[in-house]
């Protein structure tokens, strides 16, 4: 009976347990990933479900697919063995330092294409996973910084939809970026 | 793949809010133009409220809420667009001419509030909110201010427009027996001001707990490099708004070699009409007093206030000052930091050349700093044809 796996309290500072919980995640292409309860309630999506108790076999996930998913769970499972390692409440997303080798570990976390990028906004904002939305988030906001409005369309593959009017207006309105 | 998908329009507004809290705001107004969807999700007032309050924490302030609300504005958005860009003197810049329907002949003292702030190595150490120019109207905000007296507005005002224009953020008191600037702590602590004593001999005060040593150091350097100020001047009767300050010191001197005092000058030239003033440029210059102790984390302010001087050097009355600000309210802006100040280097000879040549202007900086990188690309590119011709 997995129910009682429900009523156990992850605790922060827990470190090697032999008798770790484990719950099993599937991917919308039928994958199933099997990882420790502690390093899932990394998704706050994916803690209420186990909470309400109807984590019974699998957890089903149809909007993140195996690829996203693998790399989702390999994001959480670094972050709980570095929070496991130090104080709790140093997290990568709340330091700052360069020489914090978490950070270098998110920074190339990161280093993958545009279509990927996205996936996993989407998929750490379905599963609520606030440490991975602020690092995909800032990366993106990274990518727009100091373009121009062609180069951010560029990037982005944006079509430009106003009509000649309105875009010469709404240049004029924003005309103090640009001198 | 010829045609890529546009993830970024698949986002929905919470995420793309998410995203753009995170962007300055040049970066945002790049992205409203890149298409409509942008433009609605950029145009969310708390972004830019968001941005306004980082770059100018004194619009948090309570009395900024009243003031930026009073008036027509229309948004934080516009506010940091007005804001944000310095005031750009380049060759050739024209006023605009006064029958030009936005500048109005006479604009009223309690009309332009004026939105302080001050970093110092990137933190925000002083923010304060004038409703007003406040030496022109009916009372003084200082209780010990020269301008304190009892008088009827007309009087009032026919003395202001006389007297040079000036509008104090702070100032303390001037002992006029020992000559020197008595320091009032940053808490306001009365008591402490009559425990410096006085050295008459010397004419040096002494000041409890600091060392020669460190009146000797020269802080000129850093506070060149770490020292911020930002004063932004907004009409609440048209919700035009303009940033008078040049963010970075234009002049670092220190005024006393033992003293520990330092003069900081911020500030901008604006261009106006020749009938206003001789040489249609008018200097609106910030002045900062402060004195730099080791160990008492960062500056203690003397003075802050913004005075006018015409290029002679002349002061500028009062009445022709508010003028200025009438025309500084309506110049040409720009946000490129080095085309601002490439503009004082070509026209404000006093910042080349400061009478006391005991610190550097940030003009000498640059100089330098260009001098610098010219040797620099010498030599790469002497390098880079050694190795093409190897």
């Amino acid at each position: 009976m997995a129910s009682s796996s429900t009523s156990v309290v992850v605790s922060n500072k827990e470190k090697e347990n032999k008798n770790t919980k484990k719950v099993t995640l599937k991917s919308s292409d039928g994958e199933s990933f099997e990882v420790d309860e502690s390093v899932a309630m990394e998704s706050q999506t994916i803690k209420h479900i186990i909470e309400d108790g109807c984590a019974n076999n699998e957890i089903p996930l149809p909007n993140v697919t195996s690829g996203i998913l693998s790399r989702v769970i390999e994001y959480c499972k670094k972050h709980k063995e570095a929070a496991g390692e130090s104080e709790p409440s140093v997290t990568s997303y709340t330091s700052n330092s360069t020489t914090n080798p978490l950070t270098e570990w998110d920074t190339e976390f990161v280093k993958v294409d545009q279509n990927t990028l996205f996936d996993l906004i989407l998929a750490a904002n379905y599963l609520d996973i606030k440490g991975l939305l602020d690092l995909t988030c800032k990366t993106v906001a990274d990518m727009m910084k100091g373009k121009t409005p062609q180069e951010i369309r560029e990037t982005f593959h944006i079509k430009n939809d106003y009509t000649p009017e309105e875009e010469a207006e709404v240049r004029k309105e924003n005309q103090w970026a640009f001198e | 793949m010829e045609h890529q998908m546009c993830h970024l329009k698949e986002l929905s507004r919470d995420i793309l809010a998410d995203i753009f809290v995170r962007i300055d705001g040049s970066t945002l107004a790049s992205a409203a133009c890149a298409c409509c969807e942008l433009h609605d999700v950029a145009r969310d007032q708390s972004l830019w409220r968001q941005l306004c309050q980082a770059t100018w924490p004194s619009t948090a302030l309570e009395e900024a809420q009243h003031v930026i609300s009073s008036s027509p504005i229309g948004g934080f958005d516009k506010f940091y667009a007005n804001s944000y860009p310095l005031i750009l003197h380049a060759k050739g810049t024209k006023p605009m001419p006064f029958k030009c329907p936005e500048l109005k002949t006479h604009v009223s003292p309690s009309e332009l509030a004026s939105l302080v702030d001050v970093y110092y190595r990137k933190e925000c150490v002083l923010s304060k909110v004038l409703d007003g120019i406040l030496e022109a109207m009916n009372f003084s905000h200082a209780k010990d201010s020269e301008y304190n007296w009892n008088m009827n507005s007309n009087d009032r005002w026919r003395w202001y427009s006389n007297c040079p224009f000036k509008q104090e953020l702070l100032s303390l008191d001037y002992d006029e027996f020992t000559g020197f600037y008595n320091e009032l702590s940053y808490a306001n602590n009365e008591n402490d001001n009559h425990c410096h004593g006085h050295d008459e001999g010397r004419g040096f005060p002494s000041t409890s707990g600091v060392d020669d040593e460190n009146l000797r150091h020269d802080y000129s350097m850093e506070l060149m490099e770490s020292l911020r100020l930002s004063w932004v001047l907004l009409d609440k009767k048209n919700g035009r708004s303009v940033n008078l300050s040049s963010w970075k010191p234009l002049l670092v001197q220190k005024t006393w070699p033992f003293h520990g005092v330092y003069l900081i000058h911020f500030g901008s030239i604006v261009a106006v009409e020749e009938s206003l003033l001789p040489h249609k440029l008018s200097k609106c210059i910030i002045i900062v007093r402060c004195k730099m102790t080791e160990g008492e984390g960062g500056p203690k302010w003397m003075e802050i206030s913004v005075q006018m001087e015409d290029l002679t050097g002349a002061s500028v009355s009062g009445s022709k000052g508010l003028m200025v600000l009438n025309h500084a309210l309506n110049c040409l802006q720009s946000s490129n930091h080095l085309e601002v100040e490439q503009g004082f280097h070509q026209n404000g000879e006093d910042y080349d050349n400061p009478p006391l040549k005991v610190g550097r202007s940030l003009v000498e900086v640059m100089k330098k700093k260009t001098e610098k990188n010219v040797e620099v690309t010498k030599k790469k590119t002497e390098k880079k044809q050694i190795e093409e011709e190897a």
